[in-house]
């Protein structure tokens, strides 16, 4: 994810701003720009939501992740920078005001920092249109498949009879 | 000490005649059913010979039995991970070209076939497709030494001899052979009940005798594989496994199992033995040469007293104390010295005993008559029957072990000749006691157990106590029609 980041031509206009932001402290308190790699942890769940909000993953698909990125009880989120723009996710990160959303984030608002990290997550996977190629339900599939594929081969193992080998050798040396 | 009791066994080998009375006994008792033809519970095998299922002694095909690995045993078949990665294709299983096809005679066309100039013949059918077949194996195929190129030359126990050794076996005019009647041994260390995924197997408690469960059998059949000597079958009309059930219900009622009653030979013994389960695991990790010895360890005196009190301390009953006090399996394996397990080296510490066979040792070079004592024991060593393939059979390769039981044989036919033909010294008695290690009652009282007593003395059953045991927890009449053998119910589901 964070390789693949490194192609995008938002994230090489990002890169002098990081930069600057190294070189000044002070500056990324008060900088529009979230961090992306943050913002993706917080997509994924490897790092809380400081109020206890779930992680975006738990529902929504989004490209990426590959198979375990493909939770469907929300939308899926690909398009979601492409479509709004920076504003327009802004605008949803801090209303988050979709009935089922509202449930779990009225008393556990993202942050403002938290917003700006997941913006910025979100516009540099912008265009990350493809939708991940294996479901898991696939990968479920393929796994049964080479299980009994395995099975298979081993069953090729099978003890051959014992018997009629031993016979058929006594008549090949008698040359029947 | 946690002191078990067992009900085991002796087959004196010398004594039997190889007329398979014992294996249509509980054929009929037990086996004579649909899919069940091909099995025989109790079988009667010819040595040298590959035996009943073919070469079923060569592990190194079947996987039966248990492996050292490190300090711990574990099934050569492979523990939990392997079987159910087996579940649903065992690869170690016999073939039924390995058992035998089952067969029988279309006996109606002897009497329906229409007149003709020719006498009407009764074709052998398959009893698995119905087509004619044409019958080449059999349960004891290799009955008698027929066929011995192949079966009696591929024997695992003859290759492995030398080919000096093997050409004292085959030599034409010198051949020999003894028989090997075989039911389960109902093993402490039982690898079917191991190897079972579902549970079923069990070895009840009061008596040893190694049960499969028919209600919770599920047909998985890693018992098949896991017993080295083969005494698990698959049931192919019931779907069930079935083994040898050393005819409790026989037993619980007083009688003798059905095969021992039967026996024509009288070569068949039975009593408690008492054995410290605590040393099962210990004995079964000695090395092949030690297990015979090692299982004789295991089993403890009936008399003594610190026995006695470990034994009624974990709930013993008196008669059964009583009955191991009786039994002549504990003769013949402890007092004597002169019954070896078959195959210790599968390491299941099969509980079912065997006198060696002396006859066809005896009967070389002096047409069976002796000359001395010192005579009797080098001459062992030429044998007809080589020593090593017996040590192979009985004691996991230890000869010692075989000549030890031979030692004791011999001075019995010694002493008992010095009293009935009187052509023998007094010191060669003397000298064939004292190498045999016993002394002059011993002998006699050998010479009496194996040639003289009633089936009373040979086979003590001992009070298994069912019946007060049921009472104790249902009411009886209720139990006798709840169960039996024939019962047949739908698992249960565990989900
Ligand atoms: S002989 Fe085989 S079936 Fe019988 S108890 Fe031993 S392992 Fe089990
Ligand atoms: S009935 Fe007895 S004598 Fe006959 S084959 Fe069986 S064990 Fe041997």
């Amino acid at each position: 994810m964070k390789i693949r980041g490194w192609r995008t031509n938002l994230f090489r206009l990002i890169m002098p701003l990081a930069f600057l932001a190294f070189l000044l402290p002070g500056f990324s308190a008060m900088a529009v720009e979230g961090d992306a790699t943050i913002g993706g942890q917080l997509y994924a769940g490897s790092r809380p939501m400081a109020n206890g909000g779930a992680p975006c993953i738990a529902c929504h698909a989004h490209p990426g992740f590959g198979a375990a990125g493909t939770a469907s009880y929300g939308p899926d989120l690909s398009n979601l920078y492409t479509d709004y723009g920076a504003e327009g996710v802004a605008g949803v990160l801090e209303s988050l005001a979709f009935p089922s959303m509202e449930a779990i984030f009225a008393s556990r608002p993202l942050t403002a920092r938290e917003r700006l990290d997941l913006s910025a997550f979100f516009a540099q996977t912008a265009d990350r249109k493809t939708a991940p190629a294996i479901s898991l339900a696939g990968l479920i599939l393929l796994g049964v498949v080479s299980v009994f594929a395995i099975v298979a081969l081993l069953g090729l193992r099978r003890l051959k009879g014992v018997r009629q080998p031993l016979i058929d050798q006594v008549r090949k040396q008698r040359g029947m | 000490m946690d002191i078990r009791a067992q009900v085991s066994s002796v087959f004196h080998l010398d004594k039997c005649i190889g007329c398979h009375t014992c294996s249509i006994a509980c054929k009929n008792l037990w086996t004579d059913r649909r899919g069940n033809e091909y099995m025989w519970w109790n079988n009667v095998e010819t040595k040298p010979g590959t035996g009943y299922p073919t070469k079923w002694e060569d592990q190194e095909k079947y996987n039966g039995g248990w492996e050292r690995v490190g300090t711990q045993l574990r099934l050569k078949q492979g523990g939990k991970a392997a079987t159910i990665g087996k579940i649903f294709h065992n690869p170690d299983l016999p073939t039924m070209d390995d058992y035998y096809e089952p067969f029988t005679y279309k006996y109606a066309d002897l009497t329906n076939a229409p007149a003709g100039t020719d006498q009407p013949t009764a074709r052998a059918v398959s009893m698995v497709s119905g087509k004619p077949m044409k019958i080449e194996a059999g349960p004891n195929w290799d009955d008698d030494l027929s066929g011995s190129t192949v079966y009696a030359a591929n024997d695992p126990g003859v290759i492995e001899l030398s080919a000096e050794q093997q050409q004292q076996l085959f030599t034409i005019e010198k051949m020999v052979m003894f028989h090997l009647p075989r039911i389960c041994n109902h093993c402490s260390n039982p690898a079917c009940v191991a190897s079972c995924p579902s549970g079923a197997i069990y070895k009840r408690g009061e008596d040893g005798i190694v049960l499969i469960n028919q209600d919770k059998c599920r047909g998985w059949r890693m018992c098949v594989s896991a017993c080295p000597y083969k005494k698990t079958y698959y049931g192919w009309s019931s779907g069930k496994s079935e083994k040898c059930i050393l005819c409790f219900p026989r037993q619980e009622a007083g009688e003798a199992p059905a095969c021992f009653h039967a026996c024509v030979g009288r070569i068949r013994y039975l009593g408690v033995l008492l054995y410290d389960a605590d040393k099962i695991e210990e004995t079964a990790m000695k090395a092949d040469g030690e297990l015979a010895a090692a299982q004789r360890e295991m089993i403890l005196d009936p008399f003594d007293p610190q026995v006695l009190a470990a034994a009624r301390k974990g709930g013993m009953a008196e008669q059964i104390i009583k009955a191991a006090q009786k039994s002549p399996v504990y003769k013949f394996v402890k007092e004597w010295g002169i019954a070896l397990p078959l195959h210790p080296e599968f390491r299941t510490l099969p509980m079912l005993f065997y006198v060696p066979p002396l006859l066809p040792v005896l009967s070389t070079e002096h047409q069976g008559t002796q000359k001395l004592a010192d005579d009797f024991f080098t001459s062992l060593e030429q044998a007809r029957l080589p020593l090593m393939y017996l040590a192979g059979l009985f004691a996991g390769g230890n000869e010692e072990e075989v000549k030890a039981v031979y030692r004791r044989l011999i001075a019995v036919r010694i002493q008992r000749r010095a009293e009935t033909v009187g052509d023998m010294a007094e010191a060669e008695v003397a000298k064939a006691r004292e190498l045999a290690g016993l002394d002059s009652k011993t002998l006699d009282a050998i010479y009496r157990m194996t040639s003289l007593t009633r089936i009373k003395e040979r086979i003590q059953v001992p009070p298994m106590l069912r019946e007060q045991a049921v009472e104790a927890g249902m009411d009886p009449e209720e139990y006798k029609q709840s169960m039996g053998f024939g019962s047949r119910k739908a698992p249960k589901r565990r989900w």
